[in-house]
């Protein structure tokens, strides 16, 4: 729909990290648990990040299958998933709780920075996507909340924080912010800035349990030059997620819906 | 060709179809549910429907649209149809008509006036609390009423939050 390149890949990998994080959030609904509320929340949050990802590629595009096109008919090393966005580890819940406040935290600074842009085209979908993500990351608080009130609930949440915070790097490890805004002839927006958003409002919403973040900020801005995900590198876990993905629509690739 | 009789299609005929679409997820017809945003019947008798999600992941959109289709085809015989998501307005619980409120009632989702008010769907009493902020559908929220012991659900209420 006539955008600039910068702001087509801007929107593509953004709708490419939250389908990922949506199909992950949808396997998890079959895990049952930790309760049946906390499944049906998850089932929801997962509708919510799928549907994000929907509305931004029909941005892009109306029509159903080229929609498909953008997500089932690149190879892997196409799709630059950040790397926290595919984090996954089966039946980890603690894990699941952190990736989900780390992403989401990332995720709300990619959102204003989006917000920012002057394109009324774009206006058209943050107003549901703003306030359904703050429900996501109050429910995430209070998982964090939750798991932190005993001693093996920190000790797991800690090593959870040790192995994911480092991956908040390769979130932001992505020269589209500068392209975006020079694209609209803004002022430039520097990657390690977002990142050092990002980092402080992560430390803000675990500092009352006194966790450790892995990697000092002077570290983690170096990190910006080793691009993983965000450059077609993926975790080991992604071949399984790819395969997941593309398992219905490698056998139908003419299906519509509806 | 689209036609009522020998006369033309008008907005007022389409949005009484539209009354007789059910959301596929609760017994409301989507004009009731307040998904509706607008109706334009051009010069040629195309019709556009403009309807807006409860929530942006709503599993029902296509589903919607054809139901929407076929009511116009086969009540006013109007083939030329499009229909249209929009996702930037704020789709919220003020949006649901009177009619559809007690036709939520009565199928034991609550509707509340206003933030904090949820009233029980079956002995009306305020002394609920909830439960889970997420529901069976992206629309709704579980709440439990402490009166007559009943779990309910409520249509769920999202306020933007400045970051």
């Amino acid at each position: 729909m006539g955008f600039n390149p910068a702001v087509e890949r801007f929107l593509i990998e953004w709708a490419l990290d939250e389908f990922v994080v949506g199909h992950l959030l949808g396997v998890q609904t079959f895990h049952y648990g930790p309760d049946l509320e906390e499944n049906i929340a998850v089932g929801s949050i997962s509708q919510d990040e799928l549907g994000h990802a929907r509305m931004m590629l029909r941005l892009l595009a109306e029509d159903e299958k080229e929609l498909d096109r953008v997500v089932y008919t690149k190879p892997p090393e196409e799709m630059k998933v950040a790397t926290l966005a595919q984090a996954w580890k089966e039946t980890d819940w603690s894990y699941l709780v952190v990736k989900s406040m780390l992403y989401d935290v990332a995720d709300q600074v990619r959102f204003d920075f989006f917000v920012r842009l002057p394109d009324e085209k774009l206006r058209t979908i943050e107003g549901m996507m703003g306030r359904e993500e703050n429900v996501h990351r109050e429910h995430w608080q209070e998982w964090v909340d939750i798991l932190s009130s005993d001693a093996e609930g920190r000790r797991r949440l800690q090593e959870a924080l040790d192995e994911l915070y480092p991956y908040l790097a390769d979130f932001f490890a992505t020269d589209v912010y500068e392209e975006v805004a020079k694209a609209y002839g803004m002022a430039a927006t520097d990657k390690s800035s977002l990142l050092g958003r990002c980092l402080q409002q992560v430390k803000e919403r675990f500092r009352p349990y006194q966790y450790t973040m892995p990697l000092a900020d002077e570290q983690m801005v170096r990190l910006l030059e080793e691009p993983k995900g965000r450059a077609g590198r993926h975790l080991e876990v992604f071949k399984e997620i790819y395969a997941d993905i593309h398992s219905v629509y490698d056998q139908h690739p003419e299906m519509v819906w509806g | 060709m689209s036609a009522v009789g020998v006369r033309q299609v008008t907005g007022a005929d389409v949005l009484q179809v539209l009354k007789g679409v059910e959301d596929p997820e609760m017994p409301i017809s989507i004009v009731d549910l307040g998904i509706v945003e607008g109706v334009a019947v051009g010069e040629e008798g195309a019709v556009k429907v403009t309807l807006m999600p409860t929530f942006t992941g709503c599993p029902a959109l296509e589903v919607i649209e054809k139901k929407v289709k076929d009511a116009l085809k086969e009540r006013l015989n109007v083939a030329d149809v499009e229909v249209k998501w929009t996702f930037g307005g704020e789709w919220s619980t003020e949006k649901i008509t009177a009619e559809g409120r007690v036709a939520l009632k009565s199928f034991g989702i609550a509707v509340s006036p206003e933030p904090g008010k949820v009233e029980c769907p079956y002995c009306r009493s305020h002394n609920v609390v909830r439960e889970s902020a997420f529901g069976c559908s992206l629309c709704r929220e579980i709440y439990y009423c402490n009166d007559c012991k009943n779990p309910f659900e409520s249509m769920r209420r999202l306020v933007r939050v400045e970051a």
